[in-house]
């Protein structure tokens, strides 16, 4: 398979992937204490984006996903729809910085932790915006909390995806160790 | 070789420690506010005031009809305390909520844009109006 045609197709698989994930989390009933709280299940198709193919080919993959997952989830162009854009914005982005900057001191687990706050904190300046008031960063401590098991839930989640995948799957110069520290020998499928 | 990078370790308590710390900071101020006799409900659609009135002069189950883009938004009053009972909105996170009843908290619709808080009378400005 020639490196164009893998990458066509991995990439496809994560914006496919990614949709299922969107939409599926839509489904799953809000918690009952902690309103807004999402296990940021399409987090782990961008971070996968990022590790094997960087940030270009990751924006596309994450508006695919959003305008997909709103399409099929049918929430396009309602506020659900401009909130999920909003976290899918904020958390690639620093996600992104965080990949670039922070490789040596960060494994994945640490970016996807980075994702999720990014991702709570820019819905809440979206819908801050939207009502016209901060009363909304009420939730932020409770959604701050909750992004810690799920982020690392996820950023583990993406370490043992990306094992599946040979290193040479990425045409990207962070091809080098895309696993780094990622999870400990013992786990070693 | 550890799978967590010290970073991670960082991160994850420099976010424990902020979420935390706003907990604490939350609850120091609802223990910091005044009686609740001056305290105002206010409600907001679209960032404009279309009511407001003493927290106190709400009685238990009375309830007030707020219409938003989407529909009617239903508040209901307690024992000096107020909540949202029923919404158009699909999350029904600002039913989840619950009671508010201390002046800076606040219910937040945002699919409907309907925002109810409590006023405290006499520190309506400053830093309050920042927090709020």
């Amino acid at each position: 398979m020639g490196g164009q045609t893998r990458r066509l197709l991995h990439l496809s698989l994560l914006v496919a992937g990614g949709t299922a994930l969107h939409v599926f989390e839509g489904l799953l009933p809000a918690l009952g204490a902690l309103p807004g709280a999402k296990l940021g299940l399409a987090n782990l198709v961008t971070l996968l984006a990022l590790a094997l193919y960087g940030p270009g080919a990751t924006w596309w993959v994450v508006s695919l996903r959003v305008l997909l997952g709103s399409l099929l989830g049918g929430t396009l162009l309602t506020t659900t729809f401009f909130l999920s854009l909003a976290g899918a914005v904020g958390s690639t982005l620093v996600m992104m910085l965080a990949f670039r900057l922070g490789r040596r001191a960060l494994s994945i687990m640490g970016v996807s932790v980075l994702g999720a706050v990014a991702h709570n904190v820019s819905q809440l300046l979206l819908a801050a915006l939207l009502i016209q008031h901060l009363g909304i960063f009420f939730y932020l401590p409770y959604l701050l909390l909750f992004a810690l098991p799920t982020g690392c839930f996820i950023g583990i989640t993406a370490s043992y995806v990306l094992r599946l995948f040979p290193p040479a799957a990425s045409g990207h110069r962070w091809k080098k160790d895309p696993l780094r520290g990622v999870v400990p020998k013992a786990w070693n499928m | 070789m550890a799978p967590v990078t010290r970073g991670d370790k960082l991160i994850l308590v420099l976010v424990l420690v902020v979420a935390l710390g706003a907990f604490g900071f939350l609850a120091l101020r609802r223990q910091a506010a005044p009686s609740p006799a001056m305290a105002q409900v206010v409600v907001e659609v679209d960032g404009k005031e279309v009511e407001r009135f003493p927290l106190a002069n709400l009685r238990a189950g009375e309830r007030h009809q707020v219409r938003g883009p989407l529909g009617y938004s239903v508040i209901e009053g307690g024992e000096n305390k107020v909540r949202m009972v029923s919404s158009p909105c699909p999350d029904k996170v600002c039913v989840a909520r619950g009671w508010i009843s201390v002046p800076g908290e606040a219910i937040v619709c945002v699919p409907n844009h309907v925002v109810v808080h409590v006023e405290g009378g006499a520190q309506k400005q400053g830093y309050d109006a920042l927090t709020q």
